[in-house]
């Protein structure tokens, strides 16, 4: 587990990414904007290995809402856009849709945020991708509240009230049920390599 | 009642005294009646089958989803029932589906249905916020277009899908649509005039629940096996519906010029629609139906765009207007003024040319459809009646008798026996026997049936048993205004790979994992023979439908009609009886009356349906 507290001169932790490969050294960048926590302190800056995200194609996009339903059926049991991490907005009447999930920021608002870090809210080692474990979340909101973006990439789930936000489906073997299911082919999993 | 699939409320809306309620959903068994068609059809007979015209206040819209609703797959769908403005003579009490967003909306919102009665004094709509539930004045809405509506509506409540009426609707026209977005619409039946009738504009949805599954794993698995065997891809649906049907030069121009997006109903992996924008016009989806404006429009792109969204705009059942054209085109040159037109296009000889023809149609477009939806068209009140009106009764030979839907095609033996039997024209099934039964004589042993009849062409003895064949589909019809599921998505060959995941396995495997209850084939199927006998009672209740009622137009026994997709032969009287015969056998109903039997009805948990009948001498 990345001891995301002790700070850009956890030496320890910079071993221990070496050993796991694909290390970024990242500054406290210009250029993140959209990504830089106002809130976090300077010396907080993420050095991580940089996490996927899934990647949108509006022009491919029919607007369906599968990824919605299938996020939530195949994470929280139950469908519906109301539990799902992803969240598709349409405009039926000129057919333009987008697309909001987690961005996997490289200096996450959320996780400095979280009072539970590394606990509730982790990073995971090796993927780089920001994770939440819902039974150690006391539903806070702090994460939510310092999400850069809006509408917040974290939100709490309405029903259990803990927090939760696209983690790429980590862990299943298919990779994101989303990417999996759109007919569409308009969602994608983008590397981290191309993540500007 | 379970307390999976079904979320156990029906929102019950009276205009009238602006009362709102909610009823357990439990009173009507939805286990035995599953949803959509089932659940109207049991809720309209829990209220007497009242004997009402379909614009009194006293008929009741009945608007219902199903178990299934709200997860992905081909499951967001509503239907309508309600009395029927379009059927002609009587109007008879039918049905009409519609997809888009709306359906899993109202899941969301925690819905099984939503009942309206009475009307109101000045025109209003109804919004559902989860538990709030508000009747609003319609002031700056009445009079709009349908996508004004929509777009209006979504300017306050951003998030919410709505079910709206055009002109057409307000003025009562009986081929008024009930609209969900560009291309969702409850077109056969006119139920957008009973909407009208209630003065009621809009229905505006907002959820923030979900569907609730009883079993998420056992659902995923089945899900991933259709979606592992490409079966979600492969779908006819998506070359019937994505471009326009109608030939060149407009279907490659607009495919390669026009269209925007693929698009279609919440969570479905097939999004069979294409939605289309083109400068000057506008733009919006369409499905198969409206390729019919191509044909017309003698090449012009624009003008088959300019119809579709036109009708869409103004709410008009583009269906019926397939065979209104058609009619135009056999009466139009003595009768033009009749009709409200001053120049026909295609008597006139002009419109020949891409440019010429998109001014020509406008003119005309805005004259036949503009009449239709402000109610100075004959045609507003759908064709039967306006054959009638137009003395053009004998031009026109193939109505559906007693019913007064148009019968494009009757593509097999099979599929003229449904048409005889249903309660409206049957032809969001007959997919089933045009791309199932018919070409696929295995397809149709599998499920026991008899097959291959496609155009009464490849079986030495067409009739042979072949009620069998009509049964399945019924029953099957049921299942899909129930569940519900896409008629795209659930014709026999659909889930034939492997064999061993058929349509019914599917289905049952589906609705099991959704709503905890353990539904093998045979209970499910009986579900769906509980709802057409209960359907049937209610026809036979109110209607006093008999044998006499089970009819073709005589012009089917005559001549061949229809063209390619048609009969190849005229249909024998003599054994067409005969079949007919045999149907009610099969069914357990009395073959002299058409109506069911106590013992059959009893069999299916319908005592009460029989108590019922017997007790006004109309039992089988």
């Amino acid at each position: 587990m990345v001891r995301r507290n002790e700070g850009p001169k956890d030496v320890g932790r910079r071993e221990f990414l070496t050993k796991a490969g694909a290390v970024l050294v990242v500054g406290a960048v210009a250029g993140l904007a959209a990504c830089t926590p106002e809130k976090a302190p300077e010396e907080e800056v993420q050095i991580g290995v940089v996490a996927n995200v899934i990647g949108y194609d509006p022009e491919k996009c029919a607007g369906c809402g599968t990824c919605g339903l299938v996020c939530s059926l195949s994470r929280q049991g139950e469908a519906g856009p109301a539990l799902s991490r992803s969240e598709l907005v349409r405009d039926p009447f000129e057919a333009v849709f987008s697309f909001n999930s987690c961005q996997q920021c490289r200096s996450p608002s959320c996780y400095y945020a979280c009072p539970k870090r590394d606990s509730a809210l982790c990073i995971d080692d090796v993927t780089g991708i920001k994770y939440v474990v819902a039974d150690k979340c006391d539903g806070c909101g702090k994460c939510t509240k310092a999400c850069p973006f809006e509408p917040a990439r974290i939100k709490l789930n309405p029903v259990t009230k803990t927090a939760m936000n696209c983690d790429l489906c980590r862990g299943r073997e298919a990779g994101p049920m989303c990417v999996q299911y759109c007919g569409m082919k308009a969602l994608s999993i983008t590397e981290a390599a191309e993540r500007v | 009642m379970a307390n999976f699939g079904w979320t156990g409320k029906i929102l019950w809306v009276n205009l009238t005294d602006r009362k709102i309620k909610t009823v357990n959903t439990a009173e009507y068994e939805p286990e035995n009646y599953l949803g959509g068609v089932g659940l109207n059809t049991k809720m309209f007979w829990e209220m007497g089958s009242p004997n009402v015209e379909a614009f009194s206040p006293d008929n009741p819209l009945m608007i219902s989803i199903g178990p299934l609703t709200g997860i992905n797959g081909p499951f967001n769908r509503a239907e309508v029932s309600s009395i029927a403005p379009q059927s002609y003579p009587k109007e008879l009490y039918s049905f009409s589906g519609f997809g888009g967003k709306f359906p899993s909306e109202l899941k969301f919102a925690g819905y099984d249905s939503i009942v309206i009665l009475g009307k109101a004094s000045k025109p209003v709509y109804l919004v559902i916020n989860d538990d709030k539930v508000e009747i609003k004045d319609a002031k700056t809405l009445w009079g709009l277009d349908t996508f004004e509506t929509q777009k209006t509506i979504l300017s306050t409540y951003p998030k919410a899908s709505s079910l709206v009426i055009g002109p057409a609707g307000e003025n009562l026209s009986r081929i008024a649509i009930m609209l969900n977005e560009t291309a969702s619409a409850a077109g056969q039946g006119g139920y957008g005039a009973v909407m009208g009738s209630k003065n009621l504009k809009a229905i505006v949805v907002r959820g923030s629940g979900t569907q609730k599954v009883a079993n998420a794993e056992a659902l995923l698995s089945i899900i991933e096996g259709r979606r592992a065997a490409g079966e979600w891809l492969r779908g006819a649906a998506q070359s019937w519906g994505r471009y326009p049907l109608c030939g060149e030069p407009v279907y490659t121009n607009m495919k390669n010029n026009y269209l925007k997006r693929i698009a279609g109903c919440h969570g479905c992996p097939y999004q069979c629609m294409g939605f289309y924008e083109m400068p000057g016009i506008g733009g919006g989806g369409q499905m198969c139906v409206e390729g019919w404006y191509g044909y017309f429009s003698r090449g012009s792109s624009e003008g088959y765009w300019d119809g579709n969204i036109m009708s869409q705009k103004l709410g008009i059942n583009n269906y019926e207007l397939l065979a209104i054209m058609n009619m135009i085109g056999q009466i139009g040159r003595s009768k033009r003024s009749q009709m409200g037109l001053t120049m026909i296009p295609s008597f006139d000889h002009v419109g020949e040319t891409e440019l010429g023809g998109a001014e020509v149609h406008h003119q005309f477009l805005t004259e036949l459809l503009g009449g239709i939806a402000d109610g100075t068209s004959p045609f507003s009140q759908g064709l039967a009646r306006a054959a009638e009106t137009l003395g053009a009764t004998g031009a026109y030979s193939a109505m559906s008798p007693n019913r007064g839907y148009y019968q494009h095609h009757i593509e097999c033996v099979g599929s003229a026996l449904h048409w005889a039997t249903d309660s409206r024209d049957p032809w969001s099934s007959c997919h089933d026997y045009q791309t199932g039964f018919g070409p696929y004589a295995n397809i149709a042993s599998h499920f026991g049936v008899p097959g291959g009849d496609w155009r009464g062409t490849t079986k030495t003895n067409m009739y042979d048993q072949t009620e069998k064949e009509t049964i399945w589909v019924q029953h099957n019809q049921q299942l899909k205004n129930s569940l519900p599921i896409c008629d795209y998505s659930s014709a026999p060959n659909t889930y034939y790979h492997p064999p061993s995941m058929d349509i019914q396995i599917f289905e049952a495997g589906v609705l099991s994992a959704v709503t905890g209850v353990d539904y093998s084939v045979d209970r499910m199927w009986q579900a769906a023979e509980r709802i057409w006998n209960l359907s049937r009672a209610v026809g036979v209740l109110r209607e006093d439908r008999t044998r006499a009622d089970d009819a073709l137009s005589p012009a089917w026994f005559q001549r061949v009609i229809g063209g390619s997709e048609s009969l190849s032969a005229p249909l024998n009287k003599v054994e067409f009886e005969k079949m007919l015969d045999r149907y009610y056998e099969v069914r357990g109903w009395n073959k002299e009356t058409a109506r069911p039997t106590r013992d059959k009805l009893t069999s299916l948990g319908l005592g009460y349906v029989a108590d019922k009948l017997e007790s006004v001498g109309k039992i089988g």
